[in-house]
């Protein structure tokens, strides 16, 4: 074996090696994402459906419960999650808003503007779909962060998309509802239990 | 019964090709052979209505989920306090008004605790399903999922002055 064989033997296992770890990190971020789905409801679960409360009292589980959305968010891989998608009916959010970071909204209000855009959209809770849905490009919040504070954002782009489908869900709204028929019908198809023989 | 006609009463068989139709099924079934994949391989034959979950995948790998873990660790932590209750009782039980005071100062912090997080997580690691009538969730095996804190007031129940 020449010099240069072996060289390039010993880059072809280094290769390999990367290959390997990057293997492995993706099957530890694919079992994260896994375990953090198997607590987002998915549909049809009937709190999907539900329309969140007011939150009242800014104490010490709300602060938790925004740590825990924060953290099962970014393991599913998602860019936006609301409560009601864990089973907890209170209007409360948070979204991965780009250049504005991580953001927790609580008794968001919407004011969406800016030219109406078709995007396709998925859902943690709506696993295999995605499906075109309209919204505004733009959108302007009012709300108050988990300590009880108000805040004011102004987002544009996926951010806005984000937001707006986040706020959907407070309503029991999902995208299902916003798309076209023919996509809804398709969306369904998948969505319905189909029978396996195993 | 000669396995063969019982296998055909059963119904176990093959495309009868008795009719015209039913011949060329079988001509379709055989040319199938050629390109089936399965062909030779035995078919489960359990009817699945329902999608694999990813919580029971995730059991699958790694044993119980922490929710079901920590249910566990309650029952075991509440055993233990009983058997630990039931001794001093023996002890202490002859007389009302030490045994009230003995059952005030009783140290329930760390199942609490344990009680307090099954409270507040349980419905979100489980998934626990609503009730959209109630708006709450529904009971778990007749009983709502909430776990009572233990306090002097459960120590008596169990064990009265």
């Amino acid at each position: 074996m020449s010099e240069h064989d072996h060289d390039h033997e010993h880059h072809d296992h280094d290769h390999e090696g990367h290959d390997h770890e990057h293997d492995h990190e993706e099957a530890e971020r694919e079992q994260l994402r896994r375990h953090a789905l198997a607590q987002i409801r998915q549909y049809p679960d009937v709190a999907l459906r539900m329309s969140a409360r007011e939150v009242t009292e800014f104490d010490d589980y709300l602060a938790q419960l925004v740590e825990r959305l924060e953290a099962l968010m970014h393991d599913a891989q998602g860019v936006g999650l609301a409560a009601t998608q864990v089973g907890v009916l209170q209007r409360v959010f948070v979204i991965d808003a780009g250049e504005e970071g991580f953001q927790a909204i609580v008794n968001p209000r919407l004011e969406i503007s800016g030219e109406p855009e078709t995007e396709e959209e998925g859902c943690l809770s709506l696993w295999e779909v995605r499906v075109p849905v309209e919204r505004g490009t733009k959108v302007t919040i009012d709300g108050q962060d988990p300590t009880g504070a108000d805040i004011h954002l102004e987002l544009e782009g996926l951010s806005a998309r984000a937001a707006q489908h986040e706020a959907d869900h407070l309503d029991g709204v999902l995208i299902i509802d916003r798309t076209d028929p023919e996509s809804r019908k398709e969306a369904l198809g998948k969505l319905r239990p189909q029978p396996l023989l195993r | 019964m000669k396995r063969p006609l019982a296998e055909e009463i059963l119904g176990e068989w093959g495309v009868r090709d008795v009719t015209p139709p039913s011949q060329r099924e079988r001509e379709r079934v055989e040319a199938d052979l050629e390109l089936n994949p399965l062909v030779g391989r035995a078919i489960k034959r359990r009817l699945r209505n329902f999608k694999p979950e990813a919580d029971t995948y995730v059991a699958s790998l790694g044993g119980p989920l922490p929710y079901m873990q920590r249910l566990r660790a309650i029952d075991t932590e509440t055993e233990v306090h009983l058997e630990r209750l039931r001794a001093a009782y023996a002890e202490n039980g002859g007389d009302p008004d030490r045994w009230r005071r003995l059952a005030e100062t009783w140290n329930f912090v760390e199942v609490n605790d344990l009680i307090d997080k099954h409270n507040r997580w349980y419905p979100i690691e489980a998934r626990l399903p609503m009730n959209p009538r109630s708006r709450d969730f529904v009971q778990v095996g007749g009983r709502p999922y909430r776990r009572r804190p233990l306090d002097a007031r459960w120590v008596l129940e169990h064990f009265p002055a």
